[in-house]
């Protein structure tokens, strides 16, 4: 996946998986600056 | 006795799993009751599920189904994985006693959400100024 990145800015994280079922709960989010 | 039932079959409905047979031939005594029983995660052992699929309870004898919770398969004594097909077997009683057990019958694959994915972090090797990796 690509999306604009700001350098300096700091972006946010949090990932989820999805089968047949449906969406797991979302996973512990980070952040991450781009630098 | 009555003759052996069909091999049942098993079919997910909401958070149940819902057993269904088929009457045999009850040898002109009437079928007094069911014994229904469940396979457990060894794949080789059967167990009675006494509270949620009693065989000679009224509305599960006039239904010719029961439905166990997943959450019971989920634990001892049955401790079934996610994933996995539930397997069960019927066996009719008369007054002159009980028929042969029927084949085991499936159908419905217990599932559930995954798991929240875990150790999610920064790839310093991919990061920089213009671009983030992540891995997980």
């Amino acid at each position: 996946m690509l999306f604009p990145v700001v350098t300096g800015q700091t972006y946010h994280f949090k990932v989820s998986a999805k089968n047949s079922v449906g969406y797991s709960l979302y996973s512990k989010e980070i952040g991450v600056l781009a630098a | 006795m009555p003759d052996q039932p069909a091999a049942p079959s098993t079919v997910i409905d909401g958070l149940t799993v819902r057993i269904n047979w088929v009457a045999p031939n009850a040898r002109g005594y009437q079928i007094t009751r069911y014994i229904i029983k469940i396979r457990q995660s060894d794949n080789l052992s059967f167990k009675e599920e006494p509270i949620s699929c009693d065989g000679s309870d009224t509305t599960v004898m006039a239904g010719l189904s029961c439905k166990v919770p997943i959450s019971t398969l989920k634990t001892p004594p049955y401790s079934i994985s996610w994933g996995l097909s539930i397997y069960a077997t019927v066996t009719a009683v008369n007054v002159y006693g009980l028929s042969v057990e029927s084949l085991e019958g499936n159908g419905a694959i217990i599932l559930t959400i995954p798991d929240a994915p875990i150790n999610l972090v920064n790839v310093p090797s991919i990061t920089r100024a213009t671009k983030i990796g992540l891995s997980w």
